[in-house]
């Protein structure tokens, strides 16, 4: 729309079906009988409920009726006086209206119980209020319609709103409870089933006061403790659930928590300084959210783990691992996510993980060794080894034998000395070598 | 085949079966029988389920805003009956169909409808009292069209997109567990001894339950197959790679270290 892009205002509109939508929707197209730029007015959109009949709008009289127009009193039933009012009237062929007043419809008011002497008597004598005072409330009350805010203001002594709500609708329950008393309608009725609660409804207005006249400034220190609340209870779950998941190791259950956090000969698979502990917390974390939950998709609980497990290793880390995923040829999402599939999954990766490390830990040892034999002259680590990144992951494509090939002679010609080197196989340690030379 | 005891389920010995899924087929729970004392904590129970759509070209018969016949569902990833978990189904389908919210509550959870649109349909499952009380929802994104631009559309091979999940209910409610005990539909695991059941609430009779299953309805030929051997292969054999790369490059670090050791002790003297 025109007027939402001079606003500034947001389009909402379905991102597949945009433009074509139309056809679909009878009530982006324009209704036939009434002209584009009234309906523009509308803003485009038909109103959900139409005031008006549209069609009427542009309803002419036929031809064989007359109309005349003249000015005629009327009959409204909502006033109680005789005052005689008059108005324009279309009259059809000399018949004038006889209708009663359009608007009187509107005139509704809300059903007033009143007490007779007797049961006032029997039932609704209260100390701290007076029959006649009580009499004088029903009676603004019927007056002015419930409108206790007025009632207030008129009450002849001062009383609060809230305890003149109070006396009304305790009375009022009281009395129909009296009238019907083994009625089970009555059970029902809003008066006898959610009683007026004089305290409680103090405290509301008390707090909505509050909230309402907050500055700007206590709002945002109050966002900012709930937040703090929220992440130290958050904080608390995962220590909880960590605690669980270290007893139970003690209790030598067989879990995938056991196996990361407490190297147990029988299940020793990895040596334990390649698994880091923060997958130990955020594993458990992950199974005790999902338990909760009671119902889950086996794909979802999938994510989790990944998530989990990418939030502590880092988001270059995660795509070298899908990386090598996608180069040993598996689905980065298993197809038939099983529970077997998915443990498997996520083994696998786990897996990559440690040959990453592996690796970095191999140029690490490798930059040590160069770093010994060139004394001051050399640069360990930095640029040199990132740039060539790339290369060293492409473990399960064609190894680079053939490269190494070339390499070897060249730094022969420079480095007469060991002869150890050209045994070590890695093209990773032979790149470095050359752009050291 | 995958068998190690680093894999998070099996905490003794029980063999993954391959092939396709078969009946009662034993998943692993998560702690060992020492806490079997505590409530059915132990115990998960999954469901397989395949998920999807399948969509024919009208054709000669095809209008402009009703180009194709499709058909939205939820079954069983063997065909069997979802009944006995699954009460009600609700697809929410694009506001520019009428009544945009389709319920089905009965078993085969499918609905069919004719457009020209793909849209994304998110599909509600309730599920009976007894199993669970919060709704699981799925997304799927109706596919009409096929894949390749320039492949003809024919009225006799429709398009069908299926994806395979399973629902899993960690922390199930004995009833729920007496009553889906042997059903072929649902995955259960080995229960812990000494568990006693109440006795199932009376199933209803198995006439009336085969109906709900869709290993005979009309579509059925379409149906994609899902087994887990395959991925299962691919992962075991990707993960041997892996180890045996681990295990060189360790021997080349152990190697280097070597080495290193041999300079250091010339260099000093």
């Amino acid at each position: 729309m025109d007027v939402k892009d001079i606003l500034g205002l947001p389009q909402i509109s379905f991102p597949v079906l945009e433009n074509n939508s139309q056809p679909h929707n009878q009530s982006q197209r324009k209704p036939d009988d009434i002209s584009r730029e009234v309906y523009a007015l509308t803003g485009g959109l038909a109103p959900l409920i139409p005031a008006v009949d549209l069609s009427l709008l542009n309803k002419r009289p036929q031809s064989d009726e007359k109309v005349i127009w003249k000015w005629l009193p009327f009959k409204n039933s909502a006033r109680k006086d005789d005052l005689q009012l008059y108005h324009w009237v279309q009259v059809l062929n000399g018949v004038p209206p006889t209708e009663d007043y359009s608007f009187a419809k509107y005139n509704k008011s809300a059903d007033i119980t009143r007490y007779t002497d007797e049961e006032y008597e029997k039932y609704l004598a209260n100390p701290k209020w007076t029959k006649e005072e009580t009499d004088q409330l029903f009676e603004l009350c019927e007056r002015f319609n419930l409108r206790f805010i007025v009632i207030a203001d008129r009450f002849p002594s001062s009383r609060t709103v809230e305890e003149l709500k109070d006396r009304y609708y305790s009375v009022s329950r009281a009395i129909l409870i009296a009238r019907n008393p083994s009625s089970g309608d009555v059970a029902v009725h809003p008066l006898v089933k959610e009683p007026y609660n004089v305290s409680h409804e103090k405290e509301r207005k008390r707090a909505m006061s509050l909230v309402l006249s907050q500055t700007r400034q206590q709002e945002r220190r109050d966002e900012e403790v709930l937040a703090e609340a929220k992440r130290i209870a958050e904080l608390r779950l995962m220590t909880k659930v960590a605690e669980e998941a270290e007893l139970v190791v003690t209790s030598n259950a067989g879990e995938d928590v056991t196996e990361r956090a407490n190297p147990s000969p029988s299940n020793m698979q990895l040596p334990p300084i390649v698994v880091p502990s923060p997958i130990t917390t955020d594993n458990a974390s992950t199974v005790a959210s999902l338990r909760m939950l009671h119902v889950y998709l086996r794909t979802y609980a999938l994510e989790q783990m990944l998530q989990s497990a990418s939030s502590s290793a880092g988001l270059r880390t995660i795509n070298r691992v899908d990386q090598t995923l996608q180069e040993l040829g598996v689905n980065l999402k298993p197809r038939v996510p099983t529970k077997a599939v998915c443990a498997e999954h996520l083994e696998l990766r786990n897996e990559i993980l440690t040959l990453l490390n592996i690796q970095k830990q191999l140029q690490n040892k490798e930059a040590e060794g160069s770093s010994f034999r060139d004394g001051s002259n050399c640069e360990t680590t930095g640029t040199p080894k990132r740039s060539h990144r790339g290369d060293q992951d492409r473990t399960f494509v064609p190894d680079n034998t053939s490269s190494g090939g070339e390499r070897i002679g060249k730094r022969d010609q420079k480095r007469k000395a060991s002869g150890r080197h050209s045994e070590v196989p890695s093209s990773p340690a032979q790149l470095k070598r050359q752009k050291k030379l | 085949m995958p068998n190690t005891s680093s894999s998070k389920k099996h905490c003794q010995d029980q063999p993954q079966l391959s092939g396709p899924i078969p009946k009662s087929h034993m998943a692993k729970s998560e702690e060992n029988k020492k806490n079997s004392g505590k409530k059915l904590k132990d115990v998960e129970i999954s469901v397989p389920i395949v998920y999807g759509n399948i969509a024919f070209w009208l054709g000669k018969k095809a209008s402009e805003y009703q180009s194709h016949k499709w058909t939205i569902y939820v079954r069983g990833a063997s065909n069997e009956d979802l009944g006995v978990i699954i009460k009600r189904v609700v697809f929410q389908l694009h506001s520019s169909f009428n009544n945009p919210m389709r319920v089905v509550d009965a078993p085969p959870f499918e609905l069919s409808e004719a457009g020209w649109g793909e849209f994304e349909i998110a599909i509600t499952l309730y599920f009976h009292s007894d199993v669970c009380d919060k709704p699981l929802n799925l997304y799927h994104h109706l596919k009409l069209y096929p894949e390749d631009e320039n492949s003809s559309m024919s009225t006799k091979k429709p398009v069908v997109v299926e994806l395979y999940d399973e629902i899993v209910f960690p922390d199930p409610s004995e009833a729920f567990l007496a009553r889906v005990l042997n059903h072929p539909a649902v995955h259960l695991p080995r229960l812990p001894a000494g568990l006693t059941l109440p006795p199932p609430i009376p199933v209803e009779d198995a006439s009336k339950r085969r109906k709900g299953d869709t290993k005979d309805n009309p579509l059925s030929q379409w149906f994609l197959n899902f087994s887990e051997a395959d991925e299962l292969l691919q992962l075991a054999a990707a993960r041997q790679q892996v180890q045996a790369h681990i295990s060189k490059l360790k021997r080349q670090i152990s190697l280097i270290e070597g080495q290193h050791k041999q300079l250091k002790s010339s260099s000093d003297q």
